[in-house]
């Protein structure tokens, strides 16, 4: 018990308090690819910290405006107790498997919707209209893949999914779900060529336009921490080694993968531009097919 | 008499609430709140029993109620979980579409309650009366009952032409659908042992035979069975009659329809290829087909919703999809039973966990779109938008039961999907078509879920407009709160203690597949409280308990919230941006068909004459038999037999009514002739 | 036997009086001549019922008798020239003309009479009613009553039709002598009084016929439909 709670906290500060740490190493390596100085790296907290600080416009008299921006923060914050971060489990791996984080993951982006459609905007509602057609096409990717792993090791959970993983080696399957998830992070965690639901110059931030204020500051906080969840789930579920079984190893081990993870996501994030809609849409359907064909490879054992 | 007892009281008081509608129909409030007191008491009966045979075991009354030796079919009264299940259903859905009608009907100024009432009463009487008997016979009577007071139900707005139109479809091909049920019955009954009996039993054991003997009439006879049932189910492609004829209803019918109707579909399976089919090699082609079917309609159903503009046609798509859900765990679970019983009983729990889940958040999701009917007069999405700041409540409702309906945790309909996906994915190892089922079955939820995002940013989000004017800024009157009310906080129990309906559920299934046959509860989903961990017999595979997340959910709460309160920002009202103009509001909305318009162009394309708009035909081109004249002047009795046999009564009549002169003197005459005529008959007569 | 001769004669007489205004009053075609032979008639139906009545066994009948006096003679005509005041005079053209009615009359009372005469025991109830002179009674009774069934079925106007139904309860009255020898006097009272009502209520009816339509012709009737 008192593991997980402190697995729990682990999670936590990983995801919430080193997320910003991480989305300012990607905003540092972007200006050095755009051949600029760019931020400090600690600039995310000094953004959330003004955020926070500055007047919080609310739209009139909407019910639940008020609490949809904190919960997508919590949604999130759930989200990563339910994933691995270097130890294998997940701290709360017995009472969610696999598919309750796709779901909860989902639910993030649902809240986020319903944050952009509680406001009036119809530029919100355009980028609410692409994260859902986004998602509509992205989670599928992620839940084949997952999927994959989940045949080969007979089980959904976390845990099962690594060891099994870890102990067999990589396999037909398993590389084409890695390569599946890999191509499908770019659009979950919402960078180029995959943020047309919060386009800046062309639909005016699209789904954050009407949130100032801490409002604002939470909904950027769940993105970074998205950010870092993706990452998280990615290198340890696809690609878990090395692996010592000691857990002051394994912490940072784990944290090092996910910080070049970034970085990669980050370089990817600067030389590409932003895809319409309908070409994401095209672009992940054929991803789709294309991880089905890892999970004929998983159920021929291959 | 036992606790039979109150089925009987129950299915009085709904038969009793119905013919006392005949007397206070002029009164409108009157016959709505009496309709409602006799449907109270009856819910609470059927409660009473679902929840006696749920922790004391089946009920059945030892001789049966009404016995036709001559056929040999006898009204055995019979509750066991199964029934049991569905009288609780009936008992929440009928007490909150009745309480939603009370105030709903007013809308329907210019329509005679007479027509709605009593059918509604009778509807759930019926439905009563198909769930609680093990006699075949009876249990096609009282589907026929069923039928019969849902077309009236659906034909209830007469000025409304469509839904006439559909209304005659529905009666026809759920006739069809009769027919092929009684056709299989009877093909099963006459090869029953003499004496012939029209039980459960004694046609499971001729199929039994049957399916040893002449396996490919057995598959005939399931296969009648299985059309006649997903017909009334509303799977696709023979449930091509839901979503024209579910919005034709008023609002409180067709969460009724949706919330239990359908369901029967869904039960007659799953006692058909369950319990009356033997466990034999036929259990693993029909559990594929059943599967197939689901997934088949699962996939077109909501792809379809995803186009949709009208409210209520929306969710009607979305009862076919999710009835494919349904019927997917439950093929998986037939498919398994010759060859793998834990993971059998899982995936039929799975399936009825659905069928009970959905009833809760479809039900709910029928009567909010009633109640957008009811303050705004339409069901175009296209012309209504933020409403949640005039229906709070309504919107809040909403907006759980399309979560649950997308199967998002911690709501109900995460636990039955999760159960459904694990099972057909894990299932599937052992044959593959599952998996691709399983994997269109999570990619469908996707879609779901992205349907319902766009009914509710349409519909509750955004900016305030009403077409028809908003009219009265309060929400919908109490009493059409009350019920959507009682759906959402069911699907949030449901959600957050999917253990308890599991338990329940198990005990249904065990109770139908052959005894000892499932394993316990507790090894199949361990003991925790209140969620589950999926334990076929290798170790757990699956495990959702929401205990554990909602506790993290509360700290996280509670930590965010101490957050916000550290941070003093100043909060300030402010107007829409809208790029520094001022602008009218139908010119800055974003309606409903501007949704998802790539998906739309991805999936609509036409074949032949008939166009498909997200993937469901705009129309039916349906080909027009020409008929040959003479067949026609043959079949029309009119013209030759009926109108020239009136005309000629006339001609006949009009000669005779000649004799009526108006001059009494004749008259007279005439009685005088008939004396006559008398006393001579009497002279003639023999004296005997 | 002088007595009875006499008495015979007697009858026989009034009985030729009775047939004779009978005719008249079906055929006159000014009513209140009808009505005057129609009081006439009464009388002499009066007269035989009496002289029935003295060489009879019935006592009753001199009851019946003096009743007829008041009913028939008195009552009945009064109520018609009440109503006849009212109304025009003339009757309404009958179908037939005066010479052919009369003739048919005639030939009609002739053939009638004397099939009864000869097939009395059709009727007659007892051996004794087949005698003289109970059988003429009877004949000539029933002749009177088809008679009356003729007037009532063949003239058009409302109040010949009432006269032709007086005609007609006379001679069934008259033939209730011989087919009911033994009535008592209550019935024979009730009996005659019921025809006052009944006439009365037709009379009536006439009058309000007469109101609405101007006309007291039968044919029309159907008029008030209208």
């Amino acid at each position: 018990m008192r593991f997980v709670i402190g697995i729990s906290i682990l999670n936590l500060f990983v995801a919430l308090v080193l997320s910003p740490l991480f989305e300012g190493l990607a905003r540092k390596l972007k200006a050095l690819v755009h051949s600029r100085i760019g931020p400090p790296v600690i600039q995310p907290y000094y953004d959330l910290l003004k955020l926070a600080g500055k007047e919080d416009l609310q739209p009139k008299d909407m019910p639940f405006a008020r609490f949809l921006p904190g919960i997508c923060f919590v949604t999130v914050a759930v989200a990563a107790l339910f994933v691995p971060m270097g130890t294998g489990r997940a701290p709360l791996g017995t009472a969610g498997d696999s598919m309750f984080f796709v779901y909860i993951v989902t639910l993030v982006a649902v809240s986020m919707i319903m944050t952009a459609a509680a406001s009036e905007n119809p530029f919100a509602y355009i980028g609410a209209s692409r994260e859902v057609m986004l998602q509509l096409t992205v989670e599928p990717v992620m839940v084949i893949a997952l999927v994959t792993a989940a045949l080969n090791a007979r089980s959904f959970g976390f845990g099962d999914m690594v060891d099994w993983y870890y102990f067999s080696g990589p396999s037909i399957s398993m590389i084409i779900a890695t390569i599946s998830v890999f191509l499908a992070l770019q659009a979950q965690v919402g960078k180029l060529p995959f943020d047309m639901a919060e386009a800046e110059t062309e639909i005016a931030g699209g789904l954050f336009i009407e949130q100032s204020g801490p409002k604002y500051a939470l909904l950027r906080w769940t993105m970074m921490a998205k950010q870092v969840i993706f990452a998280s789930l990615f290198v340890q579920v696809f690609i878990p080694w090395p692996r010592t079984g000691n857990l002051a190893w394994d912490v940072p081990i784990h944290l090092a993968k996910v910080l070049v993870l970034v970085a990669i996501i980050s370089v990817i994030d600067s030389v590409n531009p932003r895809l319409r809609i309908d070409q994401a849409v095209r672009y992940y359907l054929i991803l789709v097919f294309f991880s089905l064909a890892g999970i004929a490879f998983a159920v021929i054992g291959a | 008499m036992g606790p039979v007892v109150f089925l009987f009281i129950g299915f009085l008081l709904l038969v009793a609430g119905a013919v006392l509608v005949l007397a206070t129909h002029r009164m409108r409030r009157v016959c709505s709140w009496l309709s409602f007191s006799f449907v109270l008491p009856a819910a609470g009966c059927f409660l009473y029993l679902a929840i006696r045979v749920f922790t004391q075991g089946s009920i059945a009354m030892p001789a049966p109620l009404l016995v036709l030796p001559g056929i040999g079919a006898s009204l055995t009264v019979s509750i066991d979980p199964l029934s049991a299940l569905l009288l609780l259903i009936v008992a929440i859905i009928s007490t909150c579409t009745t309480l939603f009608s009370v105030k709903y009907t007013l809308r329907y100024q210019g329509e005679s309650l007479l027509r709605y009432y009593p059918f509604l009463l009778l509807l759930f009487a019926s439905i009563v009366g198909v769930v609680c008997t093990r006699d075949m016979l009876f249990f096609i009577a009282f589907w026929e009952i069923m039928t019969l007071t849902s077309y009236a139900l659906v034909v209830f707005e007469r000025g409304n032409t469509v839904g006439l139109k559909a209304g005659f479809t529905y009666f026809l091909v759920t006739h069809i659908a009769t027919a092929c049920l009684i056709i299989a019955a009877i093909m099963l009954y006459i090869r029953t042992p003499a004496p012939h009996s029209f039980a459960f039993e004694s046609l499971s054991a001729s199929l039994g035979t049957l399916v040893a003997a002449h396996p490919g009439l057995a598959h005939l006879i399931l296969a009648l069975f299985f059309i006649g049932f997903i017909t009334k189910a509303g799977v696709l492609p023979f449930g091509f009659w839901l979503p024209d004829t579910y919005p034709a209803a008023p609002s409180g019918a067709s969460a009724a329809f949706a919330g239990t109707m359908t369901k029967l579909g869904v039960y007659g399976v799953v006692r058909v290829f369950c319990e009356i089919l033997p466990i034999s090699h036929h259990s693993y082609v029909w559990g594929q087909v059943i599967a197939a079917m689901g997934a088949l309609s699962i996939f077109v159903g909501t792809l379809s919703a995803l186009v949709q503009d009208d409210s209520k046609r929306l969710m009607s798509f979305h009862v076919i999809g999710q009835i494919g859900y349904m019927l997917l765990g439950i093929g998986l679970g037939v498919f398994l039973l010759p060859i793998n019983p834990p993971l059998a009983t899982i995936a039929l729990i799975s399936g009825v966990f659905h069928l009970l889940n959905h009833t809760m958040y479809k039900s709910c999701l029928f009567l909010n779109a009633g109640s957008i009917l009811y303050r705004t007069g339409t069901r175009d999405l296209n012309k209504v938008g933020g409403l949640l700041r005039i229906m709070p409540f309504t919107g809040a409702t909403a907006i759980i039961a399309s979560l649950s309906i997308a199967g998002l945790p911690p709501f109900s309909g995460f636990s039955s999907k999760l159960l459904i996906f694990e099972a057909s994915i894990i299932g599937g190892a052992g044959s593959p078509l599952f998996i691709v089922l399983g994997l269109v079955a999570i990619f469908i939820s996707a879609v779901t879920l992205a349907s319902f995002l766009k009914f509710l940013n349409t519909a509750f989000f955004g900016k305030l407009y009403a077409e028809g004017g908003i009219g009265d800024p309060k929400d919908v009157p109490l009493s059409m709160k009350i019920p959507q009310g009682v759906l959402a906080f069911l699907c949030i129990l449901f959600g957050v203690v999917p253990l308890l309906p599991i338990r329940m559920i198990h005990s249904a299934i065990s109770s139908i597949l052959p005894a000892n046959y499932s394993p316990g509860a507790g090894s199949l989903f361990g003991t925790s409280m209140p969620g589950f961990s999926l334990d076929q017999g290798q170790g757990v595979f699956g495990t959702w308990n929401p205990l554990w997340a909602l506790i993290a959910i509360a700290i996280l709460f509670a930590f965010g919230f101490l957050i916000s309160r550290a941070g003093v920002a100043r909060k300030r009202e402010a107007e829409t941006w809208y790029g520094g103009r001022d602008h009218e509001v139908e010119h800055v909305r974003y309606p409903s068909h501007s949704f998802y318009i790539p998906f739309k162009q991805l999936f609509s394309f036409t074949l032949g004459n008939t166009k498909f708009e997200g993937m469901y035909p705009k129309s039916f081109g349906l080909p027009k038999l020409a008929v040959p004249g003479g067949l026609k002047a043959v079949l029309d009795i009119d013209r030759w037999l009926y109108y020239p046999f009136v005309s000629g009564f006339m001609r006949l009549s009009r000669r005779f009514s000649r004799f009526h002169v108006g001059i009494p003197q004749v008259y007279v005459l005439w009685i005088i002739m008939g004396v006559i005529a008398c006393i001579i008959v009497l002279f003639l007569l023999p004296a005997n | 036997m002088v007595e009875s001769i006499a008495l015979g004669d007697f009858i026989v007489t009034l009985y030729l009086i009775h047939f004779g205004f009978s005719l008249l009053a079906a055929e006159l075609r000014n009513l209140k001549w009808s009505v005057a032979a129609i009081v006439v008639q009464s009388l002499t139906l009066s007269g035989i019922l009496i002289t029935f009545a003295n060489i009879g066994s019935n006592p009753s009948l001199y009851w019946w008798g003096f009743a007829t006096l008041g009913t028939k003679v008195f009552a009945i005509p009064y109520l018609l020239w009440l109503y006849i005041r009212r109304l025009p005079t003339a009757e309404t053209r009958p179908w037939l003309g005066t010479i052919p009615s009369v003739g048919v009359m005639l030939v009609l009372v002739v053939v009638f009479y004397n099939f009864l005469h000869t097939h009395v025991e059709f009727i007659a109830p007892s051996l004794e009613a087949a005698l003289e002179p109970a059988r003429s009674n009877l004949a000539l009774s029933l002749t009177i009553c088809a008679l009356g069934l003729w007037v009532l079925l063949v003239r058009r106007d409302a109040v010949k039709a009432v006269i032709g139904l007086v005609l007609l309860e006379n001679g069934v009255h008259l033939a209730l002598v011989t087919l009911a020898p033994t009535l008592p006097e209550t019935t024979l009272i009730g009996i005659v009084t019921n025809v006052i009502i009944t006439v009365w209520l037709l009379l009536y009816l006439a009058g309000r016929i007469f109101k609405v339509l101007g006309t007291t012709d039968t044919a029309m009737l159907s008029e008030l439909k209208h």
